[in-house]
């Protein structure tokens, strides 16, 4: 009995001692798929004339839209870019997977300006069942058109890629963010 | 034993020496060698007299001369056993029976709750006949039997026990005398731990069995697993079960070994294989499950000393609803309007992400000696390793990559002594020594939602339990526990400024790494816990049991470290590093009767009440605009807590073959701070069942109604949304409890003798009958989807 109560007291001292701890510091960890900024490069049709406008996490929120200015009777070819740049010396481009990935994404635009139609444009990026994700964008504006909210929903997963409504896409909203439209 | 018959064998020879004075007496217990529990009816004969042992196992013959006799012991469960005893040397003698092997779950035992783990608190169990109609399903689904004892669930196969309203890190589960470490934190986390490796399940509605630790608020969960006593024997049984819902299966198979020389040995493994589980109206996709595990021990008993060695190894992958897997709150919100989940596939078996895969190992090694007229040492120590991963929906490189991965690693070392030589001042002391490792992988590339981390944690205790007189029985315990927690995290700079940490932690930063502080936290705790209780026998088969426990818990990793989007509730999660261990004071009393109604039936009723001052909850704080939108903020806070309830428990035999039982249980929780209740709490619910049972088959009609819980936090907020072309702002309602429900299920079994006695058992249940629709407050989906819907079950079991 003895060498038995013996040995295992030993093994157990010899575990406890080899589970010491150590002070070295774990890996650090960026997390890279997230995204922290949607860029709208927006192009006056048929012209040079460009808009950059940014949501940055962090900066804007309900109280602090970034705003695309645009004019009436016009057409602007407007791209979507989703960035991390939560490490500004090593910016990513998640925009690159959304297209890798494009028969499981969907960017759908829901907005509150009147006379604001948007379409997938002619050199958009078109999924395996042909439909155009919304990555390039033609917005039409009219001439009664005024003001209002833009908001951008980038869809993982949809149920389906056709809808007027956010409701209507189902799967997961990856990013929803607003950019205030101001109409000349 | 051996060594007491040649004793016995030697005295014999002896005996012939004394003069004749036939005016003896013997008396004692005739008790069932497996548990110790007094077996009623034994018949006992010597020379020309026989006599029956009455309701609590003893008997007493008379008009012995000093010589030795021959007893012979029969009992109906029971080998028979030959004993000599020497009268001259002996006036009293338990004797100790074994069960036949067919048997070995059925015997009739008069009183099981007059052996408790403690004196004086509320405990109920399950025995091995009743664990049986559960090997198919999970720990969680069995315990819901008990009274009192709730389920916290995810879908159908993610299931915690709720022990009178709490849960997780509040409550303590022993697996096979360890205490299980799998990051029981967590409310997504079931344990890890196969149902078919125990014989018994008990629980401990109390928070005063000081023994298992301090900080058992809510109770203790006690799976028990026992090696074989009998001797040169081999038994066992193969349960195989197929399930329509899920559309799979398990088998289960035990083998006992008994060897002559007090070796014996055990081996147990189960295996289940589900797909999607369906709702009434729908599939419920991604809810499969797969489970495979074993156990083993082998052991050296005798009465004097033993050891054993155990190990055990559990598998689980379980599926995650698909449609409760959403990005933000406007997902949440189209989950919650919807009728039906968002995402409904055709029936399947793969598990795709969001999924949960688990394995914990578990290896032990126990011994025990017995000291003459002092008691009995004990000493285990036991090595747990615990991994968890879990998968979400992710994309890219990503996509195959678990976003929470944790490596958990502890060595625990428990001994204890317990002075029982004399049976009416007993004492236990003992002492629990525990080292753990938390380590999360990585390679997820997602911060870590629980950092690295040391815990050490010693514990010492003394109880004791004192007859004060023939039917009043005390019992005081006390226990001092430290605990160091060593952690090392990572912080973003923006979280650890906006909790205000930069000013109260500033000393606890190490390095800096850009956009993250990297902090080395230290937690150190002292808890002092005390419990306290008497159990009175009023009358005949009537006790009152009441006790008093005081006991601390620490803050679990959560609750300290949150700091971030807790992906499928759609919230933002913040714990606090200031946070003090929470300290409970919990009265917890009972009152049986087994007599009640004039012997109509028995009855039980355990009322409890506790104040937990710096209980942690969370609580609802504010809203964060994100790039996905606007999310609510919930944050760890402390306050003080009153539950109180009870639990009723009915039992009655209406004929030789009809039983009825009822059961009902009520608690009452309020955030007194907040002036508002708890979230969580179970609804009132009562457990009822109807049994015909004839010697070769038996049928059990249940049905469990839970009210609908009307005592709940209002934690809606609102939300923007863009409806028609205008933002309007929505109530988004995430507290209302889903209505009352009413559920029948019928199980059915018949006995056939193949080999053996009553060797084969087929069984057939019918779960969720009418094929009700329904939602239950405490299931985490209840958002997304419905319950699982009718379920018809054959189950084969066959003992050998």
């Amino acid at each position: 009995m003895k060498t038995i109560s013996k040995f295992l007291i030993i093994t157990v001292i010899t575990i406890f001692a080899a589970c010491s701890s150590d002070d070295d510091i774990p890996q650090v960890i960026n997390e890279e798929e997230t995204i922290t900024t949607v860029k709208l490069s927006v192009i006056e049709d048929g012209t040079t004339n460009t808009q950059n406008v940014s949501w940055i996490q962090g900066i804007n929120g309900t109280n602090n839209l970034p705003t695309i200015t645009l004019e009436q009777n016009k057409t602007y070819n407007v791209r979507i870019q989703f960035l991390d740049e939560s490490n500004p010396s090593d910016i990513e481009d998640i925009t690159e997977e959304v297209i890798e990935e494009k028969d499981e994404h969907y960017i759908f635009y829901d907005s509150t300006v009147n006379g604001l139609t948007i379409s997938s444009s002619t050199n958009d990026i078109i999924d395996t069942n042909n439909i155009g994700i919304n990555i390039d964008t033609n917005w039409q504006i009219s001439t009664t058109s005024t003001g209002g909210t833009v908001r951008a929903y980038l869809i993982h997963e949809p149920s389906q890629k056709t809808g007027n409504v956010r409701d209507d896409f189902g799967g997961e909203t990856d990013i929803e963010v607003d950019f205030n439209i101001a109409i000349l | 034993m051996k060594k007491h018959f040649y004793l016995l064998m030697f005295l014999l020879g002896s005996a012939q020496l004394f003069s004749q004075d036939c005016e003896n007496k013997l008396r004692g217990r005739v008790i069932d060698f497996h548990d110790g529990l007094p077996l009623k009816e034994a018949q006992i004969t010597v020379d020309n007299q026989k006599v029956i042992t009455n309701s609590k196992g003893e008997f007493l013959i008379e008009k012995l001369c000093p010589i030795a006799y021959a007893f012979t012991i029969t009992h109906p469960d029971c080998n028979t056993q030959v004993v000599t005893i020497d009268i001259g040397e002996k006036k009293q003698h338990d004797f100790y029976l074994e069960h036949h092997y067919t048997n070995l779950e059925e015997v009739d035992i008069l009183d099981v709750s007059k052996k408790g783990e403690t004196n004086s608190q509320t405990e109920v169990q399950l025995q091995k006949k009743q664990l049986e109609k559960y090997s198919n399903l999970t720990l969680g689904d069995a315990l819901k039997e008990l009274s009192g004892v709730n389920s916290l669930t995810t879908g159908n196969t993610i299931v915690k026990p709720v022990i009178q309203g709490l849960h997780s890190s509040r409550i303590i589960i022993m697996n096979n005398g360890v205490r299980q470490e799998d990051q029981e934190w967590g409310e997504e986390h079931a344990p890890n731990i196969d149902i078919n490796a125990f014989d018994e399940l008990k629980v401990i509605k109390g928070a005063g069995a000081l023994q298992y630790g301090g900080n058992a608020i809510g109770g203790v969960v006690i799976g028990k697993n026992k090696l074989t006593t009998l001797r040169d024997t081999t038994f066992g049984k193969t349960q195989i079960t197929g399930s329509t819902n899920g559309r799979g299966g398990s088998i289960n198979s035990t083998l006992n070994i008994g060897f002559k020389n007090n070796w014996s040995t055990k081996i147990q493994g189960t295996i289940k294989h589900y797909g999607d589980s369906e709702a009434p109206d729908y599939i419920l996709t991604n809810t499969g499950f797969r489970e495979q595990s074993l156990s083993a021990a082998i052991g050296y008993t005798t009465f004097e000393y033993g050891f054993e060695g155990y190990y055990s190894f559990y598998n689980a992958k379980q599926g995650i609803l698909r449609a409760s897997h959403i990005g933000n709150v406007g997902d949440l919100v189209r989950g919650i309007n919807s009728d039906e989940p968002l995402v409904i596939d055709s029936f399947s078996y793969d598990i795709n992400a969001p999924k949960q895969e688990t394995n914990h190992h578990l290896g032990k090694l126990k011994f025990y000696k017995r000291f003459k007229n002092t008691g009995k040492l004990n000493l285990q120590y036991a090595f747990q390793l615990n991994n968890r991963k879990e998968f979400d929906i992710r994309r890219g490189d990503d996509r195959n990559k678990a976003s929470l991965d944790l490596e958990l690693k502890t060595h625990t070392l428990d001994g204890s002594f317990v002075f029982d030589s004399n049976n009416s001042f007993k004492k236990t002391i003992g002492f629990q020594a525990l080292t753990q490792k938390n380590t999360p992988n990585p390679e997820t590339g997602i911060r870590r939602l629980v950092p690295d981390y040391d815990k050490n944690n010693i514990g010492i205790f003394a109880i004791t339990d004192f007859e004060l007189n023939d039917k009043l029985k005390a019992d005081i315990g006390g226990r001092y526990d430290y605990s160091r927690i060593e952690a090392k995290k990572f912080y973003l700079k923006s979280f650890w400024e906006d909790r205000g940490y930069d000013t109260d932690f500033e000393s606890i930063i190490v390095a800096d790494f850009d956009t993250q502080w990297f902090t080395e936290p230290t937690f150190d705790y002292h808890s002092f816990s005390a419990s306290a209780g008497i159990n009175y026998q009023l009358k005949e088969k009537q006790r009152i049991r009441t006790n008093a426990s005081f006991v601390n818990r620490a803050p679990n990793p959560v609750e300290l470290f949150s700091d971030g989007l807790h992906h499928s509730a759609a919230i933002i999660e913040l714990g606090d590093l200031r946070f003090e261990q929470e300290k409970a004071l919990k009265f917890s009393g009972s009152y049986s009767n087994e007599n009640f109604l004039k012997s109509k039936g028995s009855f039980i009723a355990s009322p409890h009440v506790s104040i937990i001052d710096d209980f942690i909850l969370l609580q609802p704080t504010g809203v964060e605009q994100t790039i996905r939108g606007a999310f609510p903020v919930w944050e760890y806070k402390q306050t003080r807590a009153l539950l109180y309830g009870i639990d009723i428990d009915y039992k009655v035999k209406f004929t030789d073959v009809i039983n009825f039982e009822t059961g009902f249980s009520y608690v009452y929780g309020e955030d007194l701070k907040n002036e508002t209740p708890l979230i969580s709490m179970p609804a009132p619910n009562f457990r009822s069942g109807i049994t015909y049972e004839k010697p070769k088959w038996n049928i059990k009609l249940t049905n469990e109604t839970v009210l609908k819980q009307t005592r709940y936090p209002d934690n809606n907020f609102t939300t923007e949304f863009l409806r028609d072309g205008v933002i309007v702002e929505e109530v988004v309602d995430i507290s209302t409890p889903p209505p009352a429900y009413t559920v029948f299920d019928v199980y059915a079994e018949y006995k056939m003798s193949i080999l053996n006695e009553k060797d084969l058992s087929l069984g057939m249940s019918i779960t969720n009958i009418l094929d009700t629709s329904y939602r239950d407050y405490l299931n985490r989906q209840r958002f997304y989807a419905d319950n699982i819907g009718r379920n018809i079950t054959l189950n084969i079991n066959f003992k050998f």
